[in-house]
């Protein structure tokens, strides 16, 4: 009995350090054990998509094939148009002489896991410091803004979703100069993500529908991603001020390959992570 | 020590891999407790300890959570477990579904009340969504508590491991 009460108190006395020690230190151990269960993932995943591929008709793939074909002849002509808009713009800028703006580059990567702990609303992507990744970087997916870098392992790193309480993102109405906060609300019954986007000046034109991007204030999200699309409008209780409630751009439930957005700065160092990792 | 070893391991790989529904609050079956809680009820307390403190940690690690709470949440329970079990377990079918449910409850419920105290703010701080996990774990638990239960008195009987550590008169079968 003695000998137990003293291996509880020992037990007690270890967590009570670990909760003291310095984050860094914490988060070696953490990362470390998410490395070594990174590849458990990968190869979940894999298998998931193997099994899949079994219960998919000939007919479902071929239709899914042709689809495929259109929307890449689709997107070859977006390239085409875009790439003469650029060369366009770059004659104006240089007849002006105006200083480029900024650009940024992304970093695609696939979904290992989906709310990894069940508290906060997190995924998990393939690619970690290893690949340049860092820290509070945004990550977007094919639709729109998905959320933010949290935790960064070196073959993993963790997204915070933009429906998180947690994440507030400075925003704006596509349309017009209309700013505000835009901040997550968790998930419906059904499972819906929604987000409310706070501080409108009351008054202002906003319709159901209207598109809400970022506004790149803040320093964290670049301007121009697209966050989601106005549901409804309404006064805050306060009085002072109109909210509105956002349906987010991304399909949360369908999340599968996002791409981790780098601004110039940020692009440098991945690249630099890039050529080590081939020399390896 | 080896089928513990392999519990923790195969039990992590299986809660992480299960789908969190929005139904269970995002709940995952709680695999690691219900194992810890195999070990509360069967072994003494340092094998006990010893569950509660690899199966927390790796559980925090895996799950971004901050290092120490799921140990503590884990331990708590297993404390509980170990000193009543004479008293109220019967090692029955519908024992181990109750206990199950139970356990589940706990091990959730006792995560969110140190993440408050640790000034963590769960998105999930709708009331709804807490409720939902409560019930979702408490389910999963008295799902698969039997399972395990049997597994793993089952895995020790096959392989010898462990047997040294168990309590005389140890329940292995319903």
């Amino acid at each position: 009995m003695k000998r137990n009460v003293i291996l509880f108190i020992l037990f007690f006395v270890l967590i009570g350090v670990l909760f003291c020690l310095p984050v860094e230190t914490t988060k070696s151990f953490s990362n470390a054990i998410r490395d070594v269960f990174a590849a458990q993932q990968v190869g979940f995943r894999q298998a998931k998509e193997w099994l899949r591929s079994f219960g998919r008709g000939k007919a479902e793939l071929l239709d899914e094939n042709r689809v495929l074909r259109v929307k890449i002849e689709e997107l070859r002509d977006e390239i085409r148009q875009s790439k003469n808009l650029r060369e366009e713009n770059q004659e104006l800028r240089d007849l002006l002489k105006l200083k480029a703006t900024s650009k940024y580059t992304l970093l695609a990567a696939q979904l290992l896991a989906r709310d990894v702990n069940g508290w906060w609303q997190m995924a998990r992507i393939d690619k970690g410091a290893d690949d340049g990744v860092q820290a509070d970087l945004p990550v977007i997916s094919p639709e729109g803004l998905a959320g933010q870098i949290v935790n960064v392992s070196r073959n993993s790193s963790d997204i915070l979703f933009l429906t998180n309480p947690k994440v507030k993102i400075a925003a704006r109405l596509a349309r017009s100069e209309i700013f505000g906060i835009v901040r997550g609300q968790g998930v419906s019954w059904e499972g819906d993500a929604k987000c409310r986007m706070d501080f409108i000046v009351k008054g202002a034109d906003i319709n159901r529908a209207d598109e809400v991007v970022t506004s790149g204030l803040g320093g964290v999200y670049p301007e121009g991603l697209v966050i989601g699309y106005v549901e409804n409008v309404q006064v805050d209780p306060s009085g002072l001020f109109q909210y509105a409630e956002v349906i987010p751009a991304a399909d949360f439930r369908l999340l599968d390959m996002v791409f981790v957005v780098f601004s110039k700065k940020n692009a440098d160092a991945a690249k630099t992570m890039d050529g080590k990792k081939e020399t390896r | 020590m080896a089928v513990m070893i392999l519990a923790i391991g195969v039990g992590m790989i299986l809660e992480h891999s299960m789908p969190s529904p929005v139904f269970a609050g995002m709940a995952r079956p709680p695999v690691l407790a219900l194992i810890v809680a195999y070990y509360a009820l069967n072994h003494s307390v340092p094998m006990m300890l010893a569950v509660a403190l690899l199966g927390g940690m790796l559980s925090d690690g895996i799950g971004s959570l901050p290092l120490g709470i799921t140990p503590l949440a884990f331990v708590a329970i297993g404390a509980v477990l170990h000193y009543s079990r004479d008293t109220i377990f019967s090692g029955k079918m519908v024992t181990n579904i109750v206990f199950g449910a139970v356990i589940g409850m706990s091990a959730t419920l006792i995560v969110f009340m140190l993440l408050l105290f640790l000034g963590q703010t769960p998105y999930t701080f709708q009331l709804r969504m807490i409720l939902f996990k409560l019930i979702g774990t408490m389910i999963y638990g008295a799902v698969f508590f039997p399972a395990i239960y049997a597994l793993l008195a089952r895995l020790e009987l096959l392989t010898g491991a462990g047997l040294s550590e168990r309590r005389p008169g140890a329940i292995t079968s319903f």
